[in-house]
């Protein structure tokens, strides 16, 4: 039996599963498909200061092996997933990570803080990158020095693993990862969404109410792969909770082999909503089938040749 | 009651109108947790494009045969390929999903006789079959107002028909029944006294137009509800209506189609666009 367990910055995962932001709601909402308890680690819906609405309607479009959305964040605060979600994820024993946006500086701080507070979760996704809302969001993940000041004022506020997840829409991903990880970023989140559009030509307009969205699914996958594979060159030390399109176990292992430590099921959560147990029982089977008897020894395998 | 993921095999699949197709699955397990208005995914191929799962109701479901029917329209690419299936092929398919119409036995409905009327646009009238069935069996079969286009988009009106169900039609082309709009067709129903109590589904026009007329009748109203759906689990907060709230400082918030629907009640809704 090959040995699964890997560590994320600080964050111990009994395997390298687990789920991206946004894709997976509170985790419950699969408990039906997914047994819940046999994930490295649950990533948790987007999260805010305050409960936020999000976008108008439509949200999402479906392109050719993947998919626009524009949900605009929609959360019902830090406050609510503490009080109503939190409580029932507790009894899994899965850590839960929670990803956190702010519009400001100082909401990330407060951010960092509560949940530093909360004994139940264990890490914290900072996303500076989020293509969808006005405020913050895609500034603060594509300006190096912005993306810095809040990967420290999170630091600041929080002895837990802190996560930073880089926005592929940057000309050079290696420089946002030395920027965060300079300042004291545990691990490096990579990809979020690319940002795209799609146009309804019968009725001449976007598709999206927002116009853009962020794109996901098989279609980003060789961006993130390739994204994944420099910043473990560049930074070979650091940890890397890699996704973008992953959908089979194969896809899984190709981000381990390109430095990923722990890797994130997003948007084949909607095409399979098994999807993270198969991508799992893959890689189990892989490794038996490969003779390996450490995973970690698979990380960043493709650079040694 | 939990969902289950289900490789169903198709059982038979047919034409009704152009373009217009129905299918049915063996899904034992399936068909017994079904309510009606409730839908499934449906994976229609077992490749990366088209990618998402079809969101598609549920027209029909039989828990001793084991079977679970679907309408749908043929519109894009995934339910072209959907109408490729054959009898023998296995298909993917989830559920049953969401929340369904509120039912003859529920408690919350006004007293007095009550008269359903079920109002369908087009393929609209997928999910009203098996809601037309539990009021038959309490021996209230109800009324079908029936609209669309034409003729060729009126479809599973005998199976109503056979439940005792009276059927009156409207088509905007005069090809079958009035000449008009199915709100048209309310003009000259037999009331008899009854309360009516309206469950429709169709275009989102037609719904805010039942609805407009439930609320100046003081009539109840169910209705269900359409978005651009993709987990259809609630978690990915895609598919998103404005719903009434009254929660402080609030007025509406987001209320998710496919797990807090996709029926609501018509005055919950927020019809602004």
């Amino acid at each position: 039996m090959t040995d699964l367990k890997v560590n994320l910055g600080g964050l111990a995962m009994q395997n390298p599963v687990t789920t991206a932001s946004g894709t997976f709601g509170f985790g419950l909402e699969y408990a039906p498909f997914v047994d819940l308890r046999r994930l490295g680690a649950i990533v948790v819906k987007g999260t805010t200061l305050e409960p936020r609405e999000g976008n108008a309607t439509p949200r999402m479009a479906e392109t050719p092996a993947g998919m626009l959305n524009a949900i605009g964040l929609q959360n019902p605060g830090i406050d609510g997933f503490i009080k109503q979600h939190l409580p029932a994820l507790q009894p899994l024993g899965t850590p839960i990570i929670v990803n956190i946006s702010g519009n400001t500086l100082e909401e990330y701080g407060q951010l960092a803080a509560m949940i530093d507070a909360c004994e139940g979760i264990s890490a914290i996704e900072v996303n500076i990158s989020c293509p969808n809302v006005k405020q913050g969001g895609i500034q603060f993940g594509t300006v190096p020095t912005m993306a810095a000041d809040v990967t420290k004022m999170v630091r600041e506020h929080t002895k837990k693993p802190v996560i930073v997840k880089l926005s592929p829409n940057v000309t050079d991903i290696t420089e946002m990862a030395k920027a965060v990880v300079d300042v004291g970023a545990d691990a490096i989140a990579l990809i979020n969404t690319l940002l795209g559009m799609a146009i309804d030509t019968k009725q001449r307009k976007p598709q999206l109410a927002n116009i853009f969205g962020g794109l996901s699914g098989p279609a980003v996958k060789p961006v993130a792969l390739r994204m994944v594979y420099q910043v473990h060159r560049a930074l070979p030390a650091v940890p890397i909770l890699g996704m973008g399109g992953i959908t089979t176990a194969e896809d899984a292992i190709e981000f381990i082999m390109a430095g990923a430590t722990a890797i994130a099921v997003g948007t084949a959560n909607f095409v399979n909503p098994k999807a993270t147990i198969d991508i799992l029982e893959g890689i189990e089977a892989f490794c038996l089938q490969e003779g390996i008897n450490t995973l970690q020894d698979l990380v960043g395998a493709a650079h040694s040749s | 009651m939990q969902p289950i993921l289900y490789h169903a095999t198709v059982l038979e699949q047919e034409e009704l109108k152009p373009a217009i197709f129905r299918i049915r699955f063996m899904a034992p397990e399936l068909a017994r947790l079904c309510q009606p208005g409730q839908f499934i995914q449906v994976r229609v191929n077992a490749m990366v494009d088209p990618l998402l799962p079809r969101p598609i109701s549920i027209h029909d479901f039989d828990s001793e045969a084991g079977t679970v029917t679907l309408l749908y329209h043929r519109v894009g690419k995934g339910t072209a390929i959907l109408a490729q299936c054959q009898p023998g092929e296995q298909v993917m398919i989830w559920g049953p999903l969401g929340r369904g119409w509120t039912l003859p036995e529920a408690q919350d409905l006004p007293a007095g006789d009550l008269l359903p009327i079920y109002v369908a646009g087009g393929i609209g009238v997928a999910p009203l079959l098996s809601l037309a069935k539990a009021w038959s069996k309490v021996g209230k079969p109800g009324i079908l107002l029936c609209g669309g286009r034409c003729e060729e988009q009126l479809v599973a009106l005998e199976e109503f028909q056979a439940l005792g169900v009276d059927v009156d039609l409207a088509t905007e082309d005069g090809s079958a029944g009035h000449c008009g709009r199915v709100t048209a067709l309310f003009d000259h129903l037999p009331l008899l006294g009854k309360m009516p109590l309206l469950y429709t589904c169709g275009p989102k026009g037609m719904l805010k137009a039942i609805h407009e007329l439930a609320l100046q009748k003081g009539w109840p109203c169910q209705v269900s509800l359409e978005e651009r759906m993709c987990c259809g689990l609630g978690a990915c907060l895609s598919c998103v209506c404005k719903r009434e709230a009254s929660q402080e400082g609030k007025t509406w918030t987001h209320a998710k189609v496919c797990t807090d629907g996709p029926v609501f009640w018509s005055k919950e809704v927020i019809w602004d666009d």
